[in-house]
């Protein structure tokens, strides 16, 4: 094997007393793919970050083509050729595709402006070579989150990267996408690039890459080509556990039961077109599809946060008018948003003011906040959800992001609720909480309560949902019974494809 | 436990830096000038103060809500010239005057909070319109010339010293006081406000509804400035166009120096208090020194500056 | 691509120039006389002015701050010059400018490293600016050299020659946007975290927009004082509250990223006539304060509703 182009020998992060990261050693080799797969937490981005020169190495060293380097800010690892697609987006929505690709390295004129013409011929230029038709004057605010993705990629590329880093670029991306991507990616191995493939999706990571490296718990745990290796092996590694198994058991919903939820032609201002769909009590539905098919555009229509224009909805047959929040309250549906740093908590407040943030009701019976009742409802939150916080009155920033959602979920316990909406309410947990909401849901759903649960982790879809309805193009692609609830059937639906009554694995 | 207890601490240590600068100031002051530093003349700083510090307490409720009133001064003296104008050309007698005075400015705090609420104006604008036109309706109203105040049972207790020998404005300030006080640290209506301010996104997930939270908030602050024009005449016994203007600024001044964080989402009112009074002894200090006008301005924004980069500089270390 | 290109051609000149020609029509309807020699003359100083003022405002706002200093660093200017004109005769100018721009760097110093909003850096330094405007010059006075007024109000090549300093300055403006460093103020305004994860010199950006803000601010300063022949460090208040007033018609967003310095002249010179179509309305000026209130309430209004359905 030629010698490595970026290679790790025993790196080590620490914050304080935590070990983001430890005894990472890696070899990036020219013309190969690795895949760096792990858990959330697992230590991944930290070692991308001190790849790319964002964070420090508290130990360890980095080899640049064999000579010893060190990155201490991400001009200087962009200087190596060592660049990087975040998982963060980093375009200007107001400006256009070619000047965000050039961004920060434009062409200049002799005299010291940016030279337009130059800029857009690069940009055509690249745009073509990778496949891809996009208008490079098109102003990036217009653009699917797909083509921004895209956008991403040309952005990193137009740096011409030695060694380009992909952390989890594709999960915006549709099936095309995919293709493209995976087309630019043999591209640049012929070209003699190495790449590092950041990734929870196996599909992916098998298809892609020529060699994987396991992290968990801040460690390489596992590493091996991808040849020798199977999917399941590979997920075993990283959680150290079979993701598939530890799912509560599944509840068989009588079809005579009376229905909690009912949806009927639903329309709405954001997109959503004539959605229908029943939630009986008890039940866990989910709700699949790619993103952005408009699983968000329903929950906040149910939440009172959307804009109906046209069909009903009624719970427990009482027609809702749902012109914000607190009707959705009041009926007895409440919602756990997807982002819990700017939406689903108060993140500068402390825990305890985050876990008595939905019940004013209850402990500030005239508005006067009762000390006494306020404790005792924390007290009984902490409990039951099992949350770990040392000290209440710290922001909840401080917490783990595991934590974090036991406390953004926890605030609706006490408000009785009826129906429980939540949209990708494991991202960026640890394993071993997954399994503990998985189950706190499945005991929840057993109260009578109905549950809709819209999620991008197919796995988790398949594993905790009693029905799944599969999103597309806003409206409603498929809704499969007990019995046809598989990867396969929900990614055919996806896409718009139908397998039929298949019961296949 | 222990580090929690510490923390808790820690934030509340930034409420008691002013009191703190204010004891340094007053045995600074007290030893260098003769005259000062008697009860006397606390009493007589802290009753000056108390003007100031009502009208802050609605600056603080507003900027802890995440945003920031700019019509305070306008509307000090709106309601000022209102209540002098019906008792005068109206024959409105006091308390129905004051009352009109009150609405007068109530309608702009509502009218600033819809600006800010709904049509999602920026608050620095929104209130510089308000006090644009508040301006322009106290001219209209009193052709240019103010009257002046003559409801004498009310000004005897502004002025003197009634129950446990404090007068009407140091009762007024501590009932605000206590109120206030109470209100951000007790009720869920002063939660809200902090979680409005801390995050506005989460608040209608949580269920709130931000644009109720935030006409309320102006409405309260525009309400305290017109009780203290009110104040202001009854102490004074006159109105005049642009009496409100000084008190604008110093209100900023007093919640920045009281360590309430200008981008809102936490504060005290507390610390506002002593912000007040730091300020006026030291603007009572300039005045005897005989420093322009225009230097005390200058001097007041040096500290304001100098405050608020303080205070960001010490969040930054703590996290 | 042709289809886009002539979109982005239309999107230039700014859809706010209609309605200036409209109320500027009605301005010439109202009051032929404006159309003396003289009337343009003062027309164009006024504009000009604004219209300076405007641009300062708007540089910030690209850049998603604010600046509530302009009117007080328009007053320091004419402080400035005019107490200094005496003993520094031309040399005043220059060092008008050196100070504005020391103010302005300051302030986008701290906005950029302390991370405290433009807003309430700039009321403080406003009051700092205000303050020792007031204490340099207690009372309007001081000396202006006919030099300055001469040019101010000249008119050599039939068009006054303030017209030609602003043509001038939208020319170097044309120059600074075309280079990174305008590129950079865009995005900075458009998205200042993908400016940062970009490499853009964010702080720079902030920096140079608050000094560019100032020393636009002072050239509307220096062009009053050579109207007006005295220094006054109360001038400058109201336009404060008229350079954001003409930023929002002139187009630009406070979401930043948005606005052109085209767009600035003509919500200048939108808010100067309406100025004028009132006074020749017959409103007494005590109506003044109340119309100033709602056309800038009816500006911001316009420019926030605008902007969110361009947004859905």
């Amino acid at each position: 094997m030629s010698p490595a182009l970026l290679e790790t020998l025993g790196l080590e992060k620490s914050y304080g007393a935590t070990r983001a990261a430890q005894d990472v050693s890696l070899a990036f080799q020219a013309g190969r793919v690795h895949a760096l797969v792990g858990e959330n937490g697992a230590g991944k981005s930290t070692v991308i970050k001190m790849i790319t020169g964002l964070v420090r190495p508290s130990g360890g060293r980095i080899l640049w083509r064999g000579e010893p380097v060190s990155l201490h800010a991400p001009r200087a690892a962009r200087s190596l050729g060592i660049v990087a697609v975040q998982q963060e987006m980093t375009l200007v929505d107001t400006l256009s595709v070619a000047r965000n690709i050039w961004l920060g390295h434009e062409p200049l004129s002799a005299i010291g402006t940016v030279d337009r013409r130059r800029l857009a011929l690069d940009s055509e230029r690249l745009i073509a070579s990778m496949g891809l038709s996009l208008d490079p004057e098109r102003l990036v605010e217009g653009l699917s989150i797909a083509e921004k993705q895209m956008v991403e990629i040309l952005k990193a590329l137009s740096l011409e990267p030695s060694l380009l880093v992909l952390d989890e670029a594709t999960s915006t991306l549709g099936d095309r996408e995919v293709e493209l991507l995976h087309a630019i990616v043999r591209k640049l191995q012929a070209e003699g690039r190495a790449i590092a493939f950041v990734s929870h999706r196996m599909k992916e990571v098998f298809r892609f890459c020529d060699d994987c490296s396991v992290m968990k718990d801040g460690r390489v745990v596992f590493q091996d080509e991808i040849a020798q290796l199977d999917e399941r092996r590979v997920i075993e590694k990283m959680i150290g556990r079979d993701m598939s198994q530890g799912f509560p058991a599944k509840q068989a919903i009588p079809d005579a039961a009376e229905d909690l939820l009912r949806v009927d032609h639903l329309s709405t201002r954001s997109g959503l077109r004539d959605v229908s769909f029943r939630l009986r009590p008890g039940e866990i539905l989910g709700i699949g599809g790619l993103q952005g098919h408009g699983q968000v555009e329903l929950l906040e229509c149910l939440f009172g946060l959307g804009s109906a224009t046209k069909g009903t909805i009624e719970v427990e047959g009482r027609r809702l008018s749902l012109r914000r929040s607190s009707d959705a309250l009041r009926a007895g549906i409440v919602l756990v948003p997807e982002d819990r740093k700017t939406q689903g908590l108060f993140i500068d407040r402390t825990v305890e003011e985050n876990l008595i943030a939905c019940s004013f009701g209850d402990c500030a019976p005239f508005g006067f906040i009762s000390r006494r009742k306020a404790g005792a409802l924390v007290a009984r939150i902490v409990e039951r959800m099992k949350v770990k916080a040392p000290d209440i009155k710290e922001p909840v920033r401080r917490l783990s992001g595991g934590n974090q959602q036991k406390v953004a979920l926890g605030r609706w316990l006490p408000s009785g609720f009826k129906v429980l909406l939540l949209r990708e309410p494991t991202r960026g947990i640890d394993v071993g909480t997954k399994f503990e909401i998985y189950g706190l849901l499945r005991e929840l759903a057993a109260t009578g309560v109905g549950i809709i649960i819209s999620t991008s982790e197919i796995i988790e879809l398949v594993g905790l949902s009693d029905r799944v309805l599969v999103m597309l193009e806003k409206g409603i692609s498929a809704e499969l019974a007990p019995g046809a609830i598989s990867e396969r059937t929900i990614l055919a639906a996806s896409f718009g494809h139908s397998l039929g009554e298949s019961h296949e694995r | 436990m222990k580090a929690g207890k510490l923390s808790l601490r820690g934030e509340s240590l930034r409420y008691l830096v002013p009191y703190l600068l204010f004891v340094i100031c007053w045995f600074v002051v007290a030893t260098a000038v003769r005259g000062y530093g008697t009860l006397d003349h606390f009493l007589y700083i802290v009753q000056f103060a108390g003007f100031l510090g009502i009208v802050s307490a609605g600056q603080t409720l507003v900027i802890v809500a995440g945003g920031i009133d700019l019509s305070v001064g306008a509307l000090i003296t709106l309601s000022a010239v209102v209540t002098t104008q019906t008792m005068y050309a109206n024959h409105l007698a006091f308390p129905a005057a004051a009352l009109c005075g009150l609405l007068a400015s109530l309608a702009f705090g509502v009218l600033s909070g819809v600006g800010v609420g709904s049509i999602k104006i920026p608050p620095l604008i929104m209130t510089l319109v308000s006090a644009t036109i508040a301006k322009g309706a106290a001219l209209l109203m009193t052709d240019g010339s103010p009257h002046e105040m003559r409801a004498q049972g009310f000004q005897d207790w502004v002025v003197k010293p009634g129950a446990f020998g404090i007068n009407g404005i140091l009762q007024t300030w501590i009932a605000v006081s206590v109120l206030v006080v109470f209100l951000m640290g007790s009720t869920s209506f002063g939660k809200k406000l902090q979680f409005l301010g801390s995050s506005p996104k989460a608040t209608v997930y949580a269920g709130y509804n931000p644009k109720t939270l935030t006409v309320s908030v102006y409405a309260i602050s525009a309400l305290l400035s017109g009780a203290t024009g009110i104040l202001l005449i009854g102490f004074t016994g006159n109105s005049y166009l642009g009496m409100g203007d000084t008190y604008q600024l110093s209100t900023l001044a007093a919640v920045v120096m009281g360590g309430t964080s200008i981008l809102g989402g936490s504060g005290s009112y507390a610390g506002t208090i002593a912000g007040a009074l730091l300020l006026t002894l030291i603007t009572s200090v300039l005045t005897l020194f005989s420093v322009s006008g225009g230097a005390q301005v200058a001097i007041e924004g040096a500290i304001i500056l100098l405050l608020m980069i303080a205070y960001a500089s010490a969040t930054r270390v703590r996290d | 691509m042709n289809a886009s290109r002539v979109r982005r051609l239309s999107s230039r000149i700014p859809v706010v120039f209609l309605p200036a020609a409209f109320f500027l029509a009605i301005n010439i309807a109202l009051n032929p006389r404006i159309l003396s020699l003289r009337g343009i003359n003062n027309l164009a100083l006024q504009t000009v002015s604004l219209g300076l003022v405007v641009m300062a405002q708007t540089l910030v706002v690209i850049v998603r701050e604010m600046d509530m200093s302009v009117g007080a660093v328009v007053s320091m200017t004419t402080v400035l010059v005019a107490s200094t004109m005496g003993s520094l005769h031309f040399l005043s100018i220059p060092l008008a400018l050196l100070v504005a721009g020391l103010f302005g760097a300051l302030s986008g110093a701290i906005v950029a490293y302390a991370k405290i909003p433009g807003i309430v850096v700039t009321l403080a330094t406003s009051m700092i600016i205000g303050g020792l405007a007031l204490v340099i010059m207690p009372q309007a006075g001081g000396t202006i050299d006919d030099a300055l007024s001469d040019f101010v109000n000249g008119q050599p090549f039939l068009v006054p020659n303030c017209f030609l300093l602003l043509l001038a300055v939208l020319l170097v403006w044309r120059y600074v946007k075309g280079t990174r460093l305008g590129t950079a103020i865009y995005a900075t305004g458009g998205n200042p975290f993908s400016a940062y994860a970009s490499g853009l010199p964010v702080a720079g950006a902030k920096i140079a927009a608050y000094t560019g803000s100032a020393l636009l601010a002072a050239v509307a300063g220096l062009v009053i004082c050579g109207k007006t022949m005295t220094g006054d460090a109360t001038i400058g208040d109201p336009y404060t509250l008229s350079s954001i007033a003409g930023t929002v018609l002139g187009g630009a967003s406070f979401t930043g990223g948005v606005g052109t310095m085209a767009g600035a002249v003509a919500g200048a010179l939108i808010i100067g006539i309406l100025v004028h179509v009132l006074f020749f309305l017959g409103l007494s000026s005590h109506y003044q304060y109340i119309a100033e209130g709602l056309i800038l309430l009816a500006a911001v209004t316009i420019g926030v509703l605008a902007e969110r359905r361009g947004k859905k």
